[in-house]
């Protein structure tokens, strides 16, 4: 976790909008205001002022709680607006 | 978290997102299966999501409870029958607190009226509550009783089976008849194990006379056949003649001495000497203690 904060620090990322991806399982994403597209290939998420757009198959939201949100499936791509 | 709440709504699922995190409601599996958005909630989070949805351009309902929501629905829905179980097993459990029914077995049930009064004093008696009684007593009352080898008292659920085995030698049998008096005389001695004395100490009897009766007192009053056991001591009263060449004091002695060869305890009462053509004829009247017992091998 230091190593990671150290990269953070370095690059002036703002950690309370950052995600996190396992690849074929999921992905953990911190800051998220909303939803604002929804279907089971697409998901673009509202964080901060930018868009995040979730790619992908069989996605669905795990969970999701005070701008904590974890999406299930299989991501295969994410772009940042 | 166990107790998740299945909701089906028919919405878009961003708007449900929109919603749900405005109002601060965690949510789980959130997926779109046509034109409905499906996710999980907490028990405690249902009527606030119904209340969110609550205008009527959003279908919604719940698809499944949560596990102890559910279990308490179904609970509820069979609370005859839940009622019901719990009473068998309550009536069941009391049940085996009391005695209905009392089973004498084995070889010794012939004892049957003894062993079911010796229970009954001790407290075990047919329709009693009983949650427990003094075996060691019980056992050991009973193997008192004559002729009894083994015992064992058990309880099987509402009955007690008592298994009493007696021993009896080959040969030897047990009379079921009545103790009779084998000699007039009068009774200076009465022991009784089973059954009940006719007569009592110092009473006149004749032969033929009852001495104890195969009958037994019930606590309840009633008599009940059952097995004597027992002896009466009698004293009865006999002669006895010798023949003797000549009218001498030698002469009484070996006519006493022949009372006292058959019996030990004989108290002279009298005797008498008859002349005959070939010498003297002495009788000597006495008195001696006749045993008769029944049931005492």
């Amino acid at each position: 976790m230091e190593f990671l904060q150290h990269i953070l620090s370095a690059a002036g990322a703002d950690t309370l909008r950052a995600f996190t991806v396992v690849p074929g399982f999921g992905g953990y994403f911190k800051g998220v205001g909303g939803i604002t597209c929804f279907s089971c290939s697409r998901i673009v998420l509202a964080v901060g002022g930018s868009a995040v757009e979730v790619v992908g198959e069989g996605l669905s939201v795990g969970r999701f709680f005070a701008g904590d949100l974890f999406i299930q499936g299989r991501i295969s791509e994410i772009r940042i607006d | 978290m166990i107790d998740l709440t299945k909701i089906s709504i028919v919405a878009p699922p961003e708007s449900v997102v929109k919603k749900l995190s405005r109002a601060n409601i965690a949510f789980f599996g959130l997926k779109k299966e046509g034109f409905s958005t499906t996710f999980c909630v907490g028990g405690k989070s249902i009527k606030k999501v119904f209340a969110i949805f609550a205008h009527p351009c959003y279908n919604i309902c719940v698809l499944k409870y949560g596990a102890l929501r559910s279990f308490a629905l179904r609970c509820a829905a069979r609370a005859g029958l839940i009622a019901g179980v719990a009473l068998f097993v309550a009536a069941v459990s009391l049940s085996r607190l009391f005695v209905f029914r009392v089973k004498v077995v084995g070889s010794g049930s012939y004892l049957a009226p003894q062993v079911v009064t010796i229970l009954a004093e001790n407290g075990v008696r047919e329709g009693s509550f009983c949650p427990s009684y003094d075996s060691p007593v019980v056992l050991s009352a009973i193997m008192r009783l004559p002729g009894v080898s083994f015992c064992s008292v058990q309880r099987e659920g509402v009955a007690v089976v008592v298994d009493v085995e007696c021993s009896s030698s080959p040969g030897v049998r047990p009379v079921y008849s009545p103790l009779l008096s084998p000699v007039a005389g009068r009774v200076e001695g009465v022991c009784v194990l089973s059954g009940t004395a006719s007569v009592a100490v110092g009473e006149d009897v004749s032969a033929g006379d009852e001495l104890i009766s195969p009958q037994f007192e019930l606590p309840s009053g009633e008599s009940a056949d059952c097995l004597c056991a027992g002896y009466v001591r009698i004293r009865a009263e006999a002669s006895l003649s010798s023949h003797a060449q000549s009218r001498s004091e030698q002469s009484l002695s070996s006519a006493l001495a022949a009372v006292r060869l058959w019996y030990d305890d004989a108290r002279v009462l009298s005797h008498t000497v008859r002349q005959v053509s070939q010498g003297f004829i002495y009788t000597v009247t006495f008195t001696y203690i006749h045993t008769a017992s029944i049931n005492m091998q």
